[in-house]
């Protein structure tokens, strides 16, 4: 029991980081340890939890950055020239859910742009429509102190990553390109602004160390929407 | 005609020669004479020798894939199958397993097993012949997966958990040496997924599949994995994991995933294994248990 009472402060603090992140990032760095929760959560139930180190406090923050809904622009560069004139215009929503402590978030994407093929209509490599719908999942790495991260596409292709600290708000991976058979790496660098009001995701297929292909996408929060974090509620012991 | 009697005689010996010779190479040398002959050094190098090769052959028939269309576009196909069988509502009725070793009061200072959950080099405080003693517990929760688009991709949503497993041989659990160190009981610590989430997808070259589970305290892990000869996806971590025990960072999470689904089944198991806990998720299909999810949004901003 007293580990439980235990996991619900913990739990009362992680929750509300969203709203201490804004203020904590508005304001000089200060302790976590001083800013107080700041309403009053039901009981939740966290049985188990595997003790995190002490650096996982700027991940918690960064991923609570992340949850709620958010619609999205940009453009993909077909041909990563920089030229305006190739962009293709990107469109979109996210609903982004957080769970548990942390909390671990997930994306729902349904993300659009023109569609571009090549010079015989065959498809271009990384251009092609594929996250209308996909799937992204975000965690935390307790073996590397990072963030993982997967993205799944509308033809089952997984990328994965490991997210790295550029400074307090851009997470950077490098990956290989997992749909493309080439000498290909995805790097993904996401910016969650303090303000909470945008996500950038910029994603680069760079292949034999030339880019290849650039995303440029932004996520900007619905005004008015909800952040929704979901967990388990206790059973009555009664029942 | 004499010699009739003397022909029996000679096949009935010859045969009983070979019969003595086939049962002298079934038995082989007992473990005593093995061991003072110094074979099992060999054994052990030549167990190594070969582990060695299948990994390298494992590998060359790997670079044979991605060279070959055909087979690549196959084993793809096989994986696909797999996973288009996964969408649905579940309820889960599984089991938690661990393993304890324990050891009868009277032998002192015997050095642990390797599969042991402890720091390198402990030792029990007491001892006699060591034992396996295996606790299981029951899983009780809910899952559903969905596709993602029409894709093979799979975004599973999945409501789990259990009661600590109870040590109850009255024998020290070789895990004692973490536990006696503040560390909770793995099963207890491991109880985490109220909800994980999971989700699956394909890797092209080589075909295999990729996985990443995030559970409720928020701790991510990755695997590989491709089918092996029983129809099952079996896959390894691939990284989120410090599964070395005794060494500094090492927290419980599971090393391997299995995702088994038979065709025409009503029943799928994902089963993660943590070393000395495993836990089976044994999902029957059930849309019913669509009114069962516990999970509910905990905050709403």
């Amino acid at each position: 029991m007293q580990r439980d009472a235990l996991a619900t402060c913990v739990l009362a603090l992680m929750l509300t980081l969203p709203r201490m992140a804004s203020a904590a990032d508005a304001a000089a760095p200060q302790s976590p340890q001083a800013q107080p929760a700041e309403e009053q959560l039901d009981e939740v139930i966290v049985t188990g939890q595997r003790s995190h180190p002490r650096d996982s406090q700027k991940t918690f923050t960064w991923l609570a950055r992340l949850v709620g809904q958010f619609t999205i622009d940009g453009y993909v560069d077909p041909q990563a020239r920089g030229n305006p004139e190739d962009f293709l215009k990107v469109q979109g929503r996210a609903d982004c859910a957080g769970f548990g402590i942390g909390p671990g978030v997930q994306y729902a994407l349904r993300v659009r742009w023109p569609e571009r093929k090549g010079p015989n209509g065959e498809e271009i490599p990384g251009v092609a429509l594929t996250l209308d719908p996909a799937v992204m999942l975000f965690g935390f790495d307790q073996a590397d102190l990072s963030i993982r991260h997967i993205l799944v596409d509308n033809k089952g292709v997984a990328e994965d990553g490991v997210g790295n600290y550029l400074n307090a708000d851009t997470v950077l991976s490098r990956s290989p390109c997992v749909a493309i058979p080439a000498n290909c790496e995805r790097v993904v660098r996401i910016t969650a602004s303090p303000d909470l009001q945008t996500v950038e995701m910029r994603i680069e297929l760079e292949v034999d160390h030339h880019k290849a292909v650039g995303y440029d996408i932004v996520m900007h929060r619905v005004p008015g929407s909800e952040s929704v974090v979901y967990g388990r509620k206790p059973e009555k012991e009664n029942q | 005609m004499n010699r009739g009697p003397v022909a029996l005689a000679t096949m009935l010996a010859a045969a009983m020669l070979a019969r003595g010779d086939a049962q002298a190479q079934a038995r082989g040398p007992s473990a005593q004479e093995v061991q003072e002959n110094g074979q099992h050094i060999v054994e052990g190098l030549e167990r190594g020798r070969q582990i060695r090769q299948q990994m390298q052959e494992e590998r060359q028939q790997e670079r044979i894939e991605q060279l070959d269309p055909a087979t690549r576009a196959r084993k793809l196909a096989e994986l696909d199958a797999v996973l288009r069988r996964l969408p649905g509502w579940f309820r889960i009725e599984g089991k938690i397993e661990s393993t304890e070793v324990v050891q009868p009061e009277g032998t002192a200072n015997i050095p642990l097993p390797d599969f042991a959950i402890t720091p390198p080099g402990s030792v029990m405080p007491s001892g006699g012949p060591m034992v396996r003693v295996k606790h299981t517990g029951d899983i009780a929760g809910t899952a559903h997966c969905s596709a993602i688009g029409e894709g093979v991709g799979l975004n599973c949503v999945i409501t789990a958990s259990w009661q600590p497993l109870d040590l109850d041989s009255g024998q020290l659990p070789a895990y004692s040496y973490v536990l006696s160190k503040g560390q909770s009981r793995p099963s207890e610590v491991l109880n985490t997924m109220q909800p994980a989430m999971l989700v699956l997808g394909l890797n092209m070259d080589p075909p295999e599949i990729r996985a990443m589970m995030v559970t409720a305290d928020t701790v991510a892990q990755n695997w590989v994995g491709k089918l092996d000869d029983s129809g099952a996806i079996s896959s390894q971590v691939t990284g989120g994991c410090k599964h070395d025990p005794g060494k500094p960072g090492y927290f419980p999470c599971y090393g391997t995933f299995k995702v088994i689904a038979e065709p025409d089944s009503d029943v799928v198991s994902f089963v993660f294994d943590a070393g000395i806990i495993t836990v089976n998720l044994t999902m029957h299909r059930d849309p019913r248990a669509e009114l069962e999810d516990p999970l509910q949004p905990l905050m709403i901003r």
